[in-house]
């Protein structure tokens, strides 16, 4: 995966997004990898909504966390960690940026979105 | 979606025994313990002996490979034929599927369906696919619902309490089945003010974790017949589909349209409308789920959910008891049990032998099951 951006893959047949990029297959027409192409995810992203997350419900989630629901591209929703405080500073329909935030020592990275005004001050 | 002509209106199929172990938390008894328990209990309720039954299939999925044979050579080894089912919380259900297609087809004539797990390591196939999820909570359900569920709020009014209500409900059938995990009634207080989730899920408003086993025997008219089994605590299957969730095509959440299209199918194999059901169990891990599907299954109209449970009508002497076992939230979900222990209930029910919680005159009842996916399995049983 590029670290320096968030990819999703654009598929070559019928223009459908997926995500990863590194998907086998469309998951709109089943167009096998080859024909699919990693494309930059376009920033910013909006925030469609979100919760705030109490239990350690996945192995490495610092609780609370709050996870939300972006649109990556059109029609094409995920989850994802939104690096903020608390839910209290969110809004919907707002603009995020990901970030890629490193893991510390042996743990892998993530990706994370910030709203952007809190990308600029940061 | 299913042929609505399927074999089961072709070749009529019984449920003629049930079994259950009761629901519980992790403990150290083996599954085969909990596995037989349910089985031999199946068998008694029937009146059949071992050597009767042709073949077994068995839902499980936290056990591992070859649970099935492992298990039930402590029954005897007759050489039936045995097959274990995986497919998540639908596991159940799915063998359920097969144990009645098995019998629809004339493969056999009496056939095992059981479910058992023991809580596992909660590792998922998903978790195996080399892809790197955008969140670490991209595969945990509860996280999906609770956003489900804070959108259901905001758009349609939806409140905690409206979801809290179905956590109060199914708790109190729960405490009146000898066979669930939890026997406590709750409160509306004790629901919200329980440890929050996720969003605006309390604990309270989700299912356990835990083990049990359950267990149905189904056979043909012949076998009915041939075996001098009472017809009067026969109940028969009319229906059974499956299916998978499709890409969404409007604003509907994917799985409540998997809910929708996969319970119309079994409806309509049936040759019945949603409002003839007397008793519906579903898949209610997270309370927004039973709002959802209730309306999904078309007990309701869409966004009469809430009211529908506010008013008693999904209560067990309502219109449609909507879980009279308790659910996933009260009777608990195993996992490879859960399906089969919905079909158990309902057989209790439509028998009229479902002590303390009886819902009046029942007849005709849906079990709808989800699975991780996602994956859906349907059926529906009638009084013979």
């Amino acid at each position: 995966m590029n670290h320096a951006t968030l990819e999703l893959a654009r598929c070559t047949v019928c223009g459908g997004t997926s995500f990863p990029a590194q998907v086998p297959g469309c998951r709109h027409c089943g167009a096998p990898a080859a024909q699919l192409r990693a494309e930059a995810c376009a920033a910013p992203v909006h925030l469609l909504n979100f919760v705030t997350v109490h239990a350690p419900l996945a192995p490495g989630l610092k609780v609370p966390a709050v996870i939300g629901e972006v649109a990556l591209a059109p029609g094409l929703v995920e989850e994802a960690r939104i690096d903020v405080a608390d839910e209290s500073t969110l809004e919907l329909g707002m603009a995020l940026t990901p970030v890629w935030q490193p893991g510390a020592e042996d743990t892998a990275g993530s990706w994370a979105f910030r709203p952007m005004q809190a990308e600029v001050a940061a | 979606m299913s042929n609505p002509n399927s074999l089961l209106r072709e070749r009529a199929v019984y449920v003629v025994g049930i079994g259950l172990h009761p629901y519980g938390f992790p403990s150290d008894t083996p599954y085969v313990q909990l596995g037989l328990h349910a089985v031999r209990e199946a068998l008694a309720d029937a009146g059949l002996q071992w050597p009767q039954v042709r073949s077994a299939v068995v839902g499980t999925a936290a056990l591992g490979m070859a649970a099935g044979r492992v298990m039930l050579r402590h029954l005897g080894s007759t050489g039936l034929e045995v097959m274990q089912v995986e497919n998540a919380s639908a596991s159940g259900s799915t063998a359920f599927r097969i144990a009645c297609l098995q019998v629809a087809s004339g493969e056999h004539d009496v056939v095992l369906a059981m479910g058992v797990d023991k809580f596992g390591d909660g590792r998922r196939a998903v978790l195996k696919d080399g892809l790197t999820p955008l969140s670490p909570t991209s595969n945990v359900p509860l996280v999906k619902f609770a956003l489900l569920a804070r959108r259901c709020m905001r758009e349609y009014g939806l409140t905690r309490q409206d979801m809290a209500r179905v956590a109060v409900k199914n708790h109190g059938n729960a405490s009146r089945n000898p066979f669930a995990q939890f026997r406590k009634p709750r409160t509306m207080e004790q629901v919200l003010a329980s440890a929050p989730v996720a969003g605006d899920l309390t604990a309270m408003q989700c299912c356990p974790r835990g083990e049990g086993a359950a267990a149905v025997i189904v056979v043909s008219e012949e076998a009915l017949k041939r075996l001098g089994l009472p017809r009067e605590r026969a109940v028969r299957v009319l229906a059974s589909t499956a299916s998978s969730e499709m890409l969404p095509t409007d604003d509907a959440p994917a799985l409540v349209d998997l809910v929708r299209k996969s319970s119309a199918a079994a409806l309509a194999q049936a040759g019945i409308g949603a409002r003839d059901l007397d008793i519906v169990e579903l898949h209610d891990a997270f309370t927004i789920e039973e709002l959802l599907y209730t309306e999904a299954v078309g007990v309701c109209e869409t966004g009469e959910g809430a009211a529908y449970v506010a008013r008693g009508d999904a209560d067990i002497g309502g219109r449609c008891a909507i879980n009279p076992s308790g659910g996933l939230i009260g009777m608990g979900h195993p996992l490879g049990p859960t399906g089969i222990g919905q079909v158990a209930e309902i057989t209790r029910q439509l028998r009229g032998e479902a002590e303390g919680r009886q819902h009046p005159d029942a007849r005709l009842a849906l079990a709808h099951m989800i699975g991780l996916g996602s994956v859906a399995v349907a059926h529906v049983l009638a009084r013979a």
